[in-house]
């Protein structure tokens, strides 16, 4: 599975390592390996969310907290649902 | 040439300025964006159609290429980690989901939820879906009572008691009278929205109701009868000599009828006819002469 270190995520997402370092703290993203802190996939599908949400609609801090946990909530329920039709 | 027109791609002119890109930019990937829109496959290709010219046009150097037309973006590396949000939650081992999972004490248990509800729609009695209708009444009615036939849209006709002294907005049930039970279980009920049409004549108050009388000048004066209008027929009033316009006269019973019923009251307005005879006229003169100065004196008072 591929890995990408802190350094190159903030360069590849255009983020300023200050905004990945407090999302990090505030549980917004989880790293899939924090001895690095290296992150896979998924995390970095989740952190260009986040960062589109920053950068196109301005959302701060607060508002990105309950955004991505209505969004997990959907997706929560689209698996449910998966699972319950197969 | 570039394969794709970025400018086009962004609806931008050539001389656009930086401040344009990033605007025209922002606007459609707030539109387009695939997390979403996340069933859409043409936004997201929209999406990465737009961020691909912005990431060009952006950047002075590669759109100084891009314009003399030697980058062809389609050959460019893709980055690392390419996918959507919506597309790593929907695999089978996502891990925020699991995190949301745990931090919400196992989420909700839909395959429980689903089949209590289906064991329920299956085997137990539900009453039937309630109705509302609305019912005009004339104003007469609602102050005698009256049965009215109501036409349902079923086509069925039930007869309605409208009882006296209904008001507008109230409803009236009739139990088990709409929409069948589920299971063997009991009929809806039938709701009939009540609305009284106005009088021009009579006016409501409470259990009572007044209406105006007028009286010829004469018949206030000397005293006589008038014939005053009730909701079922006319009746007729005595009136004492010199009664004044305003004056309220009851009369018993003849308002709501319930137990105990209302009263009417007669509102009375003095007429006085255009023509007057000279004869009257002198006699009025004088009596106004004689008493009415110093009366109308006093009353002004």
């Amino acid at each position: 599975m591929t890995r990408f270190e802190f350094h190159f995520v903030c360069e590849e997402l255009n983020l300023e390592q200050e905004t990945l370092q407090r999302w990090i703290e505030s549980r917004l993203i989880q790293p899939s390996d924090p001895s690095g802190p290296f992150f896979d996939e998924e995390d970095l599908s989740r952190l260009r969310l986040l960062s589109d949400m920053k950068q196109l609609y301005g959302t701060n801090d607060e508002s990105l907290e309950v955004l991505l946990h209505l969004i997990d909530q959907i997706h929560h329920l689209t698996a449910e649902i998966k699972k319950l039709k197969s | 040439m570039a394969a794709k027109d970025f400018y086009k791609i962004l609806n931008l002119k050539k001389s656009a300025s930086k401040e344009e890109i990033k605007k025209s930019y922002r606007t459609l990937a707030r539109k387009f964006h695939p997390d979403l829109n996340p069933n859409g496959k043409t936004a997201e290709e929209k999406f990465k159609e737009v961020s691909e010219a912005y990431e060009t046009l952006i950047d002075d150097e590669k759109r100084k290429i891009y314009d003399a037309g030697g980058f062809d973006p389609s050959q460019r590396p893709s980055p690392g980690g390419t996918s959507y949000y919506h597309q790593t939650q929907s695999q089978d081992d996502s891990r925020y989901r699991d995190i949301f999972r745990e931090a919400f004490g196992g989420g909700i248990n839909f395959e429980d939820l689903f089949s209590q509800q289906e064991r329920g729609r299956q085997s137990r009695p539900l009453k039937g879906e309630d109705q509302l209708f609305r019912l005009e009444v004339p104003f007469k009615d609602s102050i005698l009572g009256s049965e009215q036939t109501v036409v349902l849209p079923t086509g069925e006709k039930i007869a309605v008691t409208i009882p006296a002294g209904v008001k507008s907005g109230q409803k009236l049930k009739l139990t088990g009278r709409g929409g069948p039970g589920f299971n063997k279980g009991p009929n809806g009920d039938l709701f009939i929205e009540i609305l009284v049409k106005d009088s021009t004549q009579f006016k409501r108050l409470g259990n009572d109701i007044e209406v105006e009388v007028p009286v010829l000048f004469s018949v206030a004066l000397l005293g006589g009868s008038v014939r005053v209008p009730t909701p079922d027929g006319q009746v007729e009033l005595t009136l004492p000599a010199g009664v004044s316009s305003g004056t309220k006269m009851r009369v018993k019973g003849k308002g709501v009828r319930k137990s105990p019923p209302g009263d009417l009251y007669a509102a009375l307005k003095i007429t006085v006819p255009k023509k007057i005879p000279t004869d009257l006229k002198k006699a009025v003169e004088d009596w106004h002469k004689t008493y009415g100065e110093k009366l109308g004196e006093e009353a002004s008072k």
